[in-house]
């Protein structure tokens, strides 16, 4: 997979590979905490200090899930919409130059525009705190020592973080840029 | 300053409860995420306060290698609408009364 700067300040992505391009039409599922309540803690955290009077903290929780929250889940829906509408939009690509190879892996270009950048960079995060909660990266801190399975699982869902990561440096880099 | 006439002892208004508690300074404060981008840390200290780079720097690093840092400091009102764009951008933070 290459990632190309668009001179808008947008990026391209050539030949990705359709694996990854279905795990990023997956990042709806992928950012979605089910319900648990760790990691919906860690999404919509509390909004005073833990040092805070219990009284005080209860009545600003309240009010917090009330008012603010309702726009973050909001503002991060928008996001969401976004990104997959980006990826609908995305093409299939004939980047096979030789007739006789008969290996026919399908790739997709995908664009994101300049204006999309902050979108598609708040998913990307999201998705990485979620897998980060669910599979308990990053690997390095906890010990390989369980069934084969779920190690799998950890290994699939700690390289697709790093993928995500590894973009989200990039479209960082681009809204910096912004900054200046 | 006096301008020539009489002086006039200053009259202290009585402080009530309400005054003296929004009065007090609110802290916004930062925790440490091991999943957020250092980078994406600074952009959005940038970002939401205005603070040039090498203040921002300063800040994620003091998150970073201290758990937390003080990022901002004044009105609840304020701190309530930093502490929301904070989370907006999926920074873990949380405002405490400056004590």
């Amino acid at each position: 997979m290459d990632i190309l700067p668009l001179p808008d300040g947008g990026l391209r992505f050539l030949e990705v590979p359709a694996a990854f391009y279905e795990q990023l039409s997956l990042l709806s599922q992928t950012c979605d905490p089910n319900d648990d309540p760790t990691i919906v803690a860690r999404l919509y955290p509390h909004p005073l200090d833990p040092n805070e009077e219990p009284k005080d903290r209860e009545k600003a929780e309240e009010d917090w899930s009330d008012f603010v929250r309702p726009e973050l889940e909001a503002a991060f829906d928008t996001h969401m919409l976004t990104v997959m509408n980006d990826l609908a939009e995305a093409n299939l690509e004939a980047t096979d130059d030789d007739p006789d190879n008969s290996d026919d892996e399908v790739y997709y270009r995908l664009e994101i525009p300049s204006d999309h950048t902050h979108a598609w960079f708040q998913v990307l995060n999201r998705a990485r705190i979620v897998l980060a909660m669910k599979h308990r990266l990053p690997l390095s801190e906890h010990p390989l020592g369980e069934d084969e399975e779920v190690s799998l699982q950890r290994l699939l869902a700690a390289h697709l973080s790093d993928s995500f990561a590894e973009i989200s440096e990039i479209l960082v880099h681009l809204m910096t840029d912004e900054l200046s | 300053m006096s301008d020539g006439g009489t002086v006039t002892a200053p009259v202290e208004a009585p402080k009530t409860k309400t005054e003296s508690t929004l009065d007090v300074p609110w802290k916004v404060i930062v925790y440490n995420d091991p999943v957020n981008l250092m980078s994406f840390v600074v952009f959005v200290i940038r970002k939401v306060f205005g603070y040039n780079e090498e203040h921002a720097q300063k800040l994620m690093l003091e998150v970073h290698e201290k758990g937390k840092s003080i990022v901002w400091t004044g009105s609840r009102e304020k701190a309530e609408l930093y502490v929301q764009q904070l989370q907006g951008f999926q920074l873990l933070a949380a405002m405490k009364r400056d004590s």
